[in-house]
């Protein structure tokens, strides 16, 4: 498990563990890929029945249509994701890539939000 | 997979149309006859044309920052901040100048059906129930938004061209180039809005070209449906007479007469809503980033934990528009509302067009995955006009020139206010472009 896949799948217990958190997802069901755009790795992991799924490292295929995807340097995912870096700050100054609907773009960074503050 | 794609690109273009269609656009029209009668489709054709520099240019920079709110990255990189900034609280200024005229515009559309003792109760209604939609986080299944569109493009369109068709074009004399000159910058207005399709890319691959080309593309449908419009109302209005200040009920009635004009009324409740929508949602999303990144206060972070939707900033956006409509009709400032919305828009055009230019010097490695044809002096150029034109319709209407220069000395003051109290060293030179912003941006692409 390298430094990225770590700290995401602590984000991933820290907001499972977060009753808000959970209020906040419960009932949206979506899959999220997280790609690295400097070493090309990729995980993916589910917003399902409240709770995110555990993180899974994948490979990104030519077709690849997730509803999430968040794409950004391993520098930046990883202070996003371990609330180093306000998610927010960083897709306004373009070295966050979120990829979803309006309304799933705020709402993963509400989760960010009501997890860091 | 092409069709697909295609059916991703069409749903960029009918966004990108919907964003731009608005009742306020068939009020400009009736405007711009007033300068250039019998000649305003070439007005507005030639607007069309500069808007696509402009939608190439802004392409280009979508394919930088892919899936970035537009005004305030693009801007930011190329210009710096405080110029960003300006932008992007002038994009929110507008939307709430913009609120006021085109409730305006929904009055006059539905005057023959809603006495003028309702019309407070008719705008509080519609403020409202946007608001309400949004603070509970519906959105419109894309379906429905591309139907929306095609009708009201569908029934606009055939309507001016029934009338363009079947009427004789009437003998004008061409405007001098003063007015037309003057008409162009409030023809920019007519399609103001294409540009917030850039956020909406699914995939890094939708920056390539779908994105980009959805927007000339939407101007072009654009721009042949309102030349059609005011080709049609050259034949209603000769000689620019203003006695028809809604030039697609004016139409209507014309072509299909009482029932084609309820049928239109049904169409510019539809623009409304859809523009208002659009509009709300933009908005608050704006106010809800801004906040977040303490550009402004900690309300507008406040979002809703069973629908996640930024309730804080759609409450001020609500409130805020409520209160510029009440106070735009209430003073009857609707005119020069429009006026100032469409300098303001014009100056926020020319960020955009010289931040791609001046990115296009100072960061020529960052990768992009579509490039602007358009020569950069050629976008220098049109980025260099576009504050005159803005300036020269603020004088456009006999009548108006004082509220609306007043109106915008007032509205760029508010702007200058708000940046110098959002910038992180305040009293900066607000020209100033700190560097950083794009530093910060070349491991993104």
């Amino acid at each position: 498990m390298n430094d990225l896949h770590r700290c995401l799948a602590t984000f991933q217990e820290d907001a499972n563990a977060h009753p808000r958190v959970r209020s906040l997802i419960k009932g949206w069901d979506r899959t999220a890929s997280v790609v690295a755009l400097d070493t090309d790795e990729v995980f993916r992991f589910r917003f399902e029945k409240g709770v995110i799924t555990d993180v899974v490292p994948d490979t990104l295929g030519e077709d690849d249509d997730d509803e999430i995807s968040i794409r950004g340097t391993v520098q930046i995912l990883t202070d996003v994701f371990t609330g180093r870096q306000n998610p927010a700050t960083a897709h306004l100054s373009g070295t966050l890539q979120v990829f979803a609907s309006e309304k799933d773009q705020v709402k993963l960074d509400a989760i960010t939000l009501v997890l860091w503050g | 997979m092409q069709a697909r794609a295609f059916r991703e690109f069409l749903g960029y273009l009918s966004t990108s149309v919907g964003m731009a269609l608005a009742c306020s656009a068939y009020l400009m029209v009736s405007e711009l006859h007033a300068s250039a009668s019998g000649y305003t489709y070439l007005v507005v054709l030639l607007a069309a044309a500069v808007c696509s520099v402009l939608a190439l240019s802004i392409g280009e920079l979508a394919s930088m920052f892919p899936s970035a709110p537009g005004v305030r990255t693009y801007v930011r990189a190329g210009l710096g901040d405080a110029v960003s900034l300006f932008c992007t609280f002038g994009v929110l200024m507008v939307v709430l100048l913009f609120a006021g005229v085109e409730c305006h515009a929904l009055l006059l559309a539905l005057r023959p059906w809603v006495d003028e003792r309702f019309d407070l109760w008719v705008v509080s209604a519609v403020v409202l129930t946007i608001t309400i939609v949004n603070l509970i986080g519906l959105e419109l299944p894309q379906l429905l938004q591309v139907l929306f569109t095609i009708a009201i493009v569908g029934c606009l369109g055939s309507a001016s061209l029934l009338l363009v068709i079947h009427s004789p074009a009437p003998s004008e004399a061409p405007p001098t180039m003063l007015n037309a000159s003057l008409a162009v910058g409030g023809a920019i207005f007519l399609f103001t809005g294409f540009e917030w399709v850039t956020a909406l890319g699914r995939s890094p691959k939708s920056y390539v070209a779908r994105v980009p080309w959805s927007m000339p593309a939407a101007l072009l449908v654009l721009g042949l449906m309102y030349s059609l419009l005011s080709a049609a109302f050259d034949r209603v209005d000769v000689g620019g007479t203003r006695a028809n200040p809604a030039a697609q009920m004016a139409v209507a009635q014309l072509v299909w007469g009482a029932a084609g004009a309820k049928v239109m009324a049904g169409i510019s409740v539809l623009s409304l809503f859809t523009t208002f929508n659009a509009g709300t949602m933009g908005a608050s999303r704006l106010v809800y980033a801004l906040a977040r990144e303490s550009k402004l206060p900690a309300w507008g972070k406040i979002v809703s934990t069973r629908s996640g939707s930024p309730i804080g900033a759609v409450a001020f956006v609500g409130l805020s528009v409520w209160v510029a409509c009440l106070v735009i009709l209430a003073g009857h400032f609707e005119r020069a509302a429009m006026l100032a919305c469409a300098a303001l828009y014009c100056l926020v055009y020319c960020g955009f067009l010289l931040a791609a230019v001046r990115l296009r010097r100072k960061s020529p490695e960052l990768k992009r995955s579509f490039r602007s044809p358009v020569p950069v002096a050629v976008q220098a150029v049109i980025g260099g006009a576009l504050p005159f034109f803005g300036l020269a319709v603020l004088v456009s209407e006999p009548g108006q020139e004082r509220a609306a220069v007043q109106l915008f000395v007032i509205v760029v003051a508010v702007l200058v206010a708000a940046v110098w109290r959002a910038l992180p060293q305040r009293g900066a030179d607000l020209s100033a472009a700190p560097a950083a912003a794009a530093e910060g941006k070349r491991g993104s692409a």
